[in-house]
């Protein structure tokens, strides 16, 4: 089985959005989206059976996918509140390879940030057009 | 000393650290399940029934979002599927190479039935045979064979996968985990002619 590969879209401009993202997290959700991605890297299909660490968006959000992974706030104790966090980004099944454009944490209906899906909309257009480059992530 | 991934840099921070052992165990044993379950072909229904638990249950062990899983729940879900579980302290290192070559390890694990049938079939004369492992050290690897051509054999017999892994010496390496350094090339030299 070939690993899964996942890279990080850099824009013309230099920005790497889901890098920014990650650096702002704390421990926590650092080490919970690296055993995420560590897990879906070794993950034959991620689509049959469905797994629930990654999701394709429908509608007006078509070949935009995300990465889903939970943390557990530490408080209150009784409780817990339930972190949602997603990593959107272009699912490339033939190339065995998903670009990360940016991260966020669910909350609701909406996205914190709150332009964290619009911006991922943005970067997959301009991947789309054959602008900005990919950086491995390791 | 198994050589770190370039992960380890980040398993310097102890609270990083910390986070990800809890990470790798609440995902992890919901993914070996899931892989245990489809290379035995069972549904969630059928593992229920074997290991004496609701299919709820099954349900919950399996999806890595629940994260409560008690260590009561996993013996039970490992007798359903005829292995053994062992949770134990490891050092990092050990961790990190497990982790990611989890998905090999976790679709190379035979039930004790198909060991059972392996060991029938090699006989019960077993001397030891003795193979080097870390640190220059030596450790009685128990394969049950009399040779090293039997070592071969004892591998040949477990699984496909492990079949396939018996290709070159640095395969077997892998495929062991453990078995490091020059000697073992010299063994496993032996067990190819």
């Amino acid at each position: 089985m070939t690993p899964w590969r996942f890279l990080d879209y850099i824009t013309t401009e230099g920005r790497n959005l889901f890098a920014q993202w990650y650096a702002a997290q704390d421990d926590r959700v650092r080490a919970e989206c690296e055993v995420t991605l560590g897990i879906l890297r070794q993950t034959d299909d991620w689509e049959q059976p469905p797994i629930p660490q990654f999701k394709q968006f429908a509608k007006a959000d078509v070949g935009l996918s995300e990465v889903r992974f939970y943390v557990d706030a530490p408080r209150p104790k009784k409780n817990p509140r339930r972190r949602r966090l997603r990593g959107f980004g272009v699912y490339r099944k033939a190339d065995r390879v998903f670009v990360l454009m940016n991260g966020a944490e669910e909350w609701g209906r909406h996205y914190l940030p709150t332009d964290a899906l619009s911006e991922a909309r943005r970067q997959k257009a301009r991947l789309d057009q054959g602008l900005g480059w990919m950086h491995e992530r390791t | 000393m198994n050589v770190p991934s370039q992960s380890w840099i980040r398993l310097r921070e102890k609270a990083f650290r910390e986070h990800f052992v809890d990470a790798v165990v609440r995902q992890s044993i919901p993914y070996q399940i899931r892989a245990l379950m489809k290379a035995q072909g069972l549904n969630q229904e059928k593992l229920a029934e074997r290991s004496g638990l609701t299919q709820g249950a099954i349900s919950r062990a399996a999806n890595p979002k629940y994260g409560k899983l008690s260590l009561a729940t996993c013996v039970r879900v490992a007798a359903g599927l005829d292995v053994a579980f062992v949770g134990r302290f490891v050092p990092f290192s050990e961790l990190d190479r497990w982790f990611r070559h989890l998905a090999a390890e976790s679709a190379d694990v035979p039930t004790f039935s198909q060991e059972d049938e392996t060991f029938s079939r090699l006989g019960d004369s077993r001397p030891a045979v003795w193979l080097p492992v870390k640190s220059g050290a030596e450790r009685q690897a128990n394969f049950g064979a009399g040779s090293v051509g039997k070592v071969q054999e004892f591998f040949r017999l477990t699984s496909p996968p492990m079949q396939r892994q018996l290709g070159t010496v640095h395969d077997f390496t892998k495929a062991r985990g453990r078995i490091l350094g020059p000697s073992a090339n010299t063994a496993m030299r032996a067990v190819s002619q």
